[in-house]
């Protein structure tokens, strides 16, 4: 069950300070991080893929 | 072209926003897990569209099998969108696979198990991998009848994805909806799970949209080149 609202001040300073030795709790670090890593991953890709889409439309105009 | 995304991709990135947001900033940490959980909001989505894309390649498939002869017109329009939808469910399965794995590494401790949703997940992965890759690089006349043979095949894997956290009890965590009384999430993070899939089943739609008309705009230009070819090597004969 959920416990309290996420993303505070505090999280946010966790984004200023990305370095794993910065933090006593190393998992907290690991999942902050797998987050960040996970929300970028999936954008990555999927704006990856959009911009072959438009490229494939670019050459074909050609 | 220019309507799918003017109007379609700026509808999606809003509704994914909502999401984001919903999912970062409103919803509540879960107590067990901690921010980690949050990988929930981008990867189930992802899946279950890894999971709805295959059926749209598999009815095109079918279309394309049985209209091949009778109706050309159509089959072609078939095969656009089996490609444009195979395509789309490699990316939303990679994704799932990849954000699985992140979640798992900080709550199971490892990156990887042989468990049975993760092997027929991969194995699906495979399948339209393979897929995408005999469209590539074969070549002949029966490219597209035996990519829509495949097609069949995959889909029989897609409710065996489905139901493998049902029939098996292994490690991956048993279902969240429909899984029973004990099942669900709180109130308070539907919002921001339900955007999001709303947000990606939206953003998947539009891909689908584009390369479908990417894909028959090549295949017209494709049959214009050999209409040419033809009316060349005739008045060559001639």
């Amino acid at each position: 069950m959920p416990s309290a609202r996420l993303f505070h001040v505090e999280q946010f300073s966790i984004l200023l300070r990305l370095f794993p030795s910065a933090f006593a709790n190393v998992g907290v670090c690991m999942n902050f991080r797998h987050l960040v890593i996970a929300y970028c991953l999936t954008w990555g890709v999927q704006l990856s893929y959009l911009s072959l889409i438009l490229m494939g439309w670019r050459r074909l105009r050609k | 072209m220019k309507r799918t995304l003017s109007i379609g991709l700026p509808i999606a990135l809003i509704i994914l926003a909502l999401g984001f947001w919903q999912a970062i900033f409103v919803a509540p940490t879960e107590a067990t897990m901690g921010n980690i959980q949050r990988i929930f909001y981008y990867h189930v989505p992802s899946n279950i569209m890894g999971l709805l894309f295959p059926y749209v390649n598999f009815s095109a498939s079918i279309v394309y099998l049985f209209t091949r002869r009778s109706n050309p017109l159509r089959a072609q329009a078939a095969d656009a969108l089996a490609i444009a939808s195979a395509e789309m469910t490699v990316v939303f399965v990679s994704i799932g696979l990849a954000t699985g794995m992140l979640w798992a590494k900080p709550v199971w401790g490892i990156w990887w198990t042989w468990d049975a949703r993760l092997t027929s997940c991969l194995v699906l992965w495979l399948i339209y991998v393979s897929y995408l890759l005999l469209r590539r690089f074969t070549a002949g006349g029966q490219t597209q009848t035996l990519a829509a043979v495949l097609s069949v095949f995959a889909a029989v894997d897609v409710p065996i994805v489905y139901m493998s956290i049902r029939w098996w009890r292994t490690q991956h965590p048993s279902p969240v909806f429909f899984g029973g009384p004990n099942s669900g999430i709180d109130p308070a993070m539907k919002p921001a799970f339900f955007l999001n899939l709303a947000g990606w089943f939206v953003w998947g739609v539009v891909l689908v949209a584009l390369r479908y008309k990417l894909e028959r705009k090549r295949q017209t230009m494709e049959q214009d080149l050999t209409l040419q070819a033809l009316e060349a090597s005739l008045e060559i004969q001639q």
